[in-house]
């Protein structure tokens, strides 16, 4: 805007100075404006900056707890599966054990089977002996006599069969009563040798003594599973075998089974 | 216009520059200052002013507001204000002295004070 020509230079002055104070605040009003106008933009930028960084730390914060909630449950079941390979470890254990005893239990059943078996088959070739008359039965067998009553008479006492039991109290295996009536009739060739017990002479019984093709009255008959049994020939009701077996002390027809070899004992 | 009206007229039109000078030179050496310790803050104690993870952030705002310290001293007319400031010392050497009025420095008067008559 022009100043009025008709104002004289004098009276301009204030109007002036007036429109130069109004430039001026004008001017600062300008420079404060745009100097502010970065520093509000960079704090208004920072602000938003520090609201977003802010709210992904508080995600950050809550996926670290939802992390933490994991890792426990986690471990937990880590635990749990430990517990439980334990758990199964020990089952798997038992089953073992479970499935060895069902395998004894079946080796014993098999076994049992197989005595069984043997026991019908011995069953049939029994020879029963009249007991009353046992001195009778003796008289049969001259020289032999002894030998018969003595076993007759341990039969009496129901000596036990006991895989290499050594004594009538604790029992006898078929060949260790051999031995042990060889003994107590002290037979010779069976003499026994230093620190040899009875039941590991009775093993030797069948190289010790002296081999025959026909047996007599008292010599040993060998048969297979390791019978060691006495011969009698009787000449009224057919030749018999005495010895211990599984049931005991039993007379058996001689040919209940193929003879593995005869042995002589000469006795005294 | 007498000389004692000239010199009145410069004297109160300097003036009032001086302060949207002061102004803004003030405003300049703020602006720096700020701009400077948030950037020197951001690397002595990181997370006194924002968090660590903004230390960036913090240093460039810094930096910003100490270059925006250059805004007022661009819009500042410092060299008008030295030429009006030379005007007024030369007509109160010449009010002093008692010499004869300068022809030459009525005529850049009147040269300035034309152009805030126009507007």
């Amino acid at each position: 805007m022009k100043v009025s020509s008709s104002l004289t230079p004098g009276d301009q002055l204030p109007v002036l100075l007036e429109r130069i104070e109004r430039r001026e605040k004008s001017a600062r009003i300008r420079s404060v404006s745009y100097s502010l106008l970065p520093v509000a933009l960079t704090v208004v930028l920072l602000g938003y900056t520090a609201s977003s960084v802010r709210n992904a730390q508080k995600q950050v914060d809550a996926l670290k707890a939802e992390a933490s909630t994991y890792t426990t449950q986690i471990d937990t079941l880590t635990k749990n599966a430990a517990t439980y390979k334990s758990q199964a470890q020990s089952l798997h254990g038992d089953s073992e054990n479970y499935k060895n005893q069902v395998t004894d239990l079946q080796a014993q059943l098999a076994e049992a089977q197989k005595t069984l078996s043997e026991a019908v088959n011995l069953s049939r070739a029994v020879r029963t002996i009249d007991y009353v008359n046992a001195k009778e039965l003796a008289s049969r067998f001259p020289g032999s006599e002894s030998l018969l009553l003595d076993i007759l008479e341990l039969r009496q006492r129901r000596i036990k069969w006991k895989l290499g039991g050594q004594s009538p109290q604790e029992g006898f295996d078929s060949p260790s009563f051999a031995m042990y009536i060889l003994r107590q009739k002290r037979a010779p060739g069976i003499e026994p040798r230093p620190g040899e017990s009875l039941s590991e002479a009775s093993r030797s019984l069948y190289d010790r003594l002296p081999p025959i093709n026909q047996p007599q009255t008292g010599d040993l008959v060998f048969y297979p599973a390791g019978y060691a049994m006495f011969y009698f020939a009787d000449p009224r009701e057919g030749s018999f075998v005495l010895g211990m077996t599984p049931f005991g002390l039993t007379a058996l027809k001689s040919d209940f089974a193929k003879p593995v070899g005869y042995r002589q004992v000469q006795w005294r | 216009m007498d000389m004692p009206a000239k010199i009145e007229f410069l004297e109160s039109a300097v003036a009032s520059q001086q302060i949207t000078l002061r102004l803004q030179t003030a405003l300049a050496a703020m602006l720096f200052a700020l701009g400077l310790t948030v950037v020197v803050l951001g690397f002595v104690h990181p997370g006194l002013i924002l968090a660590e993870t903004l230390k960036t952030g913090q240093t460039l705002g810094g930096t910003l507001v100490a270059v925006s310290g250059f805004i007022p001293i661009f819009f500042s007319r410092r060299d008008k204000l030295v030429a009006l400031r030379s005007l007024l010392r030369s007509y109160q050497h010449q009010q002093v002295g008692g010499l004869s009025p300068d022809v030459k420095l009525d005529q850049y008067f009147h040269q300035y004070f034309a152009r805030v008559s126009e507007g």
